[in-house]
């Protein structure tokens, strides 16, 4: 399995080095020296371009001695972590609207959910109590302000 | 050197509102250095106003505590919970964190303060006697000695990287190219943000770090729930034991010298300090295969570099009037406030002051490791907490840190954008620490290498000649090619032991 990640890997790897490298010509000469904008970029871009290539050429040739879980969407974790991505980016999405104490309680009794905790006093107490705290130490100790809700007027 | 001065400063010190202002500025520091994404310059910039009603010798004390605080503090959350609170406190995870999997939080907490507390009083004291003469030396440190250094602490790549060397010099080289993202150093041209305003700056180091290392771990936590109770083994002493001591002086007294000499260069930061470090220590080190598997002196030699820094980067501060990174210039600031004017002239007229913050640093050394063994009980607890309620709360912490940087929603999805990334490079065996060095000194070393030369007519032959500069080359070579050497005995045992295992 571990052999046909590391030559999707490099073989995507090469590609997007050479697209990066092919976006540095977008880049103006340098007017301060020979040694221009693009210089490093294009060192590391052809960097990562040759390893990617080895990368895949040495899978492609070797055995790997290495061994991963395949990426199934079928496999319970693999879906669960999924989830837990989608409502990161539904809560970052919602924050600014309903604010961070509204959304952060459900996000928190959410993620206790899915960890598979099934206590739903201890996940409620410690959704409000988690969100309180974080909003105390944040908000009012160190004056850094988190979104209080657009619905709210605020 | 006036030591009657000194003796009498260090009595103002020692006067109780002094001391617990000192000692309220360490508890503060640490508290803030631990939650990711507040750094130390965040609890500075935070705290001052605090100082600005109070007398000098308080004021100093305060800030110089929260300055060592807040170093120290990054290191608690890399440890525990792999997400540094800190820049300063990344390389302290790649042994601290393996540690405490292992049921040896106490121990390697109680290291990493021990370790702060010899690296920061080794600063001080350095601070003390060698200001003038260190100032001397870091000055003749150009662009070209910067890019010397920066190639000195990029070739711990190979040696960060476990498994394969290609996976490693492939996350490193992205991460070099990561840190390209943003305005050119030279000429301010935006190069990769794709018209985003918001990647001006390149990716925030604060989230990445964030999402590489927390929200990745709550992402596998979340795949696998491996939901079982993380056990610490019981604290019986909060102090470092005698073996670990024994195994760590030569480690920790090298990187408080090399942490200081290096918080002295302006410009070269704790974080950086941290790495270079570790990197010497696992150069040196009769194991060096086993650093980033939980060796304790992994913990000891990234603790006491940085917190070493402290009193380095006061160096030029005191003596020059230059502020080497942005906590030393919100120092410089603090010291404004207070009428004074950090300098050359400030040794010639305000001695007393000079020596008053010599003696504030030792004594918030002191401080920091009293109020640190006392917490280590308490740090050490927070990882028995249930896993089903400690990922949220740490997810929730992330996502806060990340925002917290910028007041900036931006930072959020950089988190999470690198936290999937993270995931998915962890799940294919793919090591994370060389992007996080990359992203360090990447920038350190494009600039510095084009300013060089600028200066030396682009001859690169000229740059790289430099006395200090070829020296620090040759040794990033040296470590690149022994690192090499020893990764491939070691690949190669592997395969003969499982060879022998096929065999059988």
């Amino acid at each position: 399995m571990m052999k046909h990640v590391d030559i999707t890997f490099g073989a995507l790897g090469f590609l997007f080095s050479a697209f990066a490298y092919y976006y540095t010509g977008t880049f103006p000469e340098d007017m301060n020296g020979e040694i221009g904008i693009a210089y490093f970029p294009r060192i590391t871009i052809i960097g990562l371009g040759v390893c990617c290539l080895l990368l895949a050429i040495t899978a492609f040739i070797n055995k790997s001695i290495e061994k991963s879980e395949p990426f199934n969407l079928k496999n319970k974790g693999t879906q669960r972590a999924i989830i837990c991505v989608v409502a990161t980016v539904i809560y970052s999405l919602i924050i600014t609207t309903f604010g961070f104490l509204a959304c952060t309680v459900v996000f928190l009794f959410f993620l206790m959910f899915m960890l598979k905790e099934r206590n739903y006093a201890l996940m409620g107490t410690a959704s409000v109590l988690i969100t309180g705290g974080v909003f105390t130490i944040f908000n009012l100790f160190l004056n850094i302000t988190l979104p209080l809700g657009e619905i709210y007027g605020f | 050197m006036d030591f009657e001065l000194f003796v009498v400063e260090m009595i103002n010190v020692l006067h109780w509102q002094v001391l617990m202002m000192i000692f309220i500025g360490v508890t503060g520091g640490i508290l803030i250095g631990s939650l990711p994404g507040l750094t130390a310059t965040m609890g500075v910039a935070l705290l001052v106003p605090f100082t600005f009603g109070l007398p000098l010798t308080e004021s100093i004390g305060m800030l110089l505590g929260i300055f060592c605080g807040a170093i120290y503090g990054g290191s608690i959350s890399a440890i525990l919970i792999r997400t540094p609170g800190t820049p300063a406190a990344a390389a302290t995870l790649l042994d601290g964190y393996p540690l405490a999997q292992r049921g040896q939080a106490g121990r390697a907490l109680s290291m990493s303060v021990f370790a702060s507390f010899i690296g920061g009083l080794t600063g001080a004291l350095i601070m003390t006697f060698l200001s003038p003469q260190i100032s001397k030396f870091a000055l003749q440190f150009g662009a070209a000695e910067y890019f010397g250094l920066a190639v000195f602490g990029l070739s711990i790549i190979i040696s960060v990287s476990s498994g394969s060397i290609l996976k490693g010099l492939i996350i490193g080289f992205l991460g070099l190219l990561i840190s390209t993202v943003g305005m050119d150093p030279i000429s301010g041209y935006p190069r990769f943000t794709f018209g985003s305003m918001d990647l001006f700056e390149g990716p925030s180091f604060i989230p990445t770090l964030i999402g590489l290392f927390a929200l990745a771990e709550v992402f596998k936590g979340v795949e696998t729930l491996d939901t079982t109770q993380k056990t610490v083994a019981k604290i019986k002493n909060v102090f470092p034991v005698m073996s670990d001591i024994k195994k760590c002086w030569k480690v920790i007294a090298k990187s408080s010298l090399l942490g200081t000499f290096i918080g002295s260069i302006p410009g070269a930061g704790s974080d950086i300090a941290a790495f270079v470090g570790y990197s010497e220590a696992k150069r040196t080190s009769k194991t060096p295969e086993k650093f980033g598997t939980g060796k304790i002196e992994g913990v000891a030699a990234a603790e006491s570099a940085n917190n070493a820094c402290t009193g380095g980067a006061m160096i030029p501060l005191l003596s020059l009037g230059i502020p080497g990174d942005a906590v030393t210039a919100i120092l410089l600031g603090a010291f404004v406030i207070q009428g004074l004017q950090p300098g050359p002239m400030m040794y010639v007229e305000n001695m007393d002051v000079i020596y008053s913050v010599f003696s504030s640093m030792m004594v918030a050394n002191i401080a920091l490791l009293i109020v640190g063994l006392i917490g280590i009980r308490f740090f050490a607890r927070a990882i028995t907490v249930r896993k089903s309620i400690l990922l949220p709360t740490i997810f929730v912490l992330s996502l806060v840190g990340a925002y917290s940087m910028r007041n900036s929603m931006f930072d959020i999805w950089l988190a999470l954008a690198f936290g999937v990334i993270g995931y998915f490079l962890q799940r294919y065996r793919f090591p994370v620490s060389p992007i996080l060095l990359a992203i360090i000194l990447g920038p350190m070393a494009e600039s510095n290498l084009r300013r060089a030369l600028i200066v030396a007519d682009n001859s690169i032959l000229e740059v790289m000649t430099k006395p200090i500069t070829a020296t620090l080359l040759t040794l990033g070579i040296l470590t690149l090619v022994t690192s090499i050497l020893r990764h491939r005995k070691h690949s190669n045992k592997i395969a003969a032991m499982e060879m022998l295992e096929k065999g059988k």
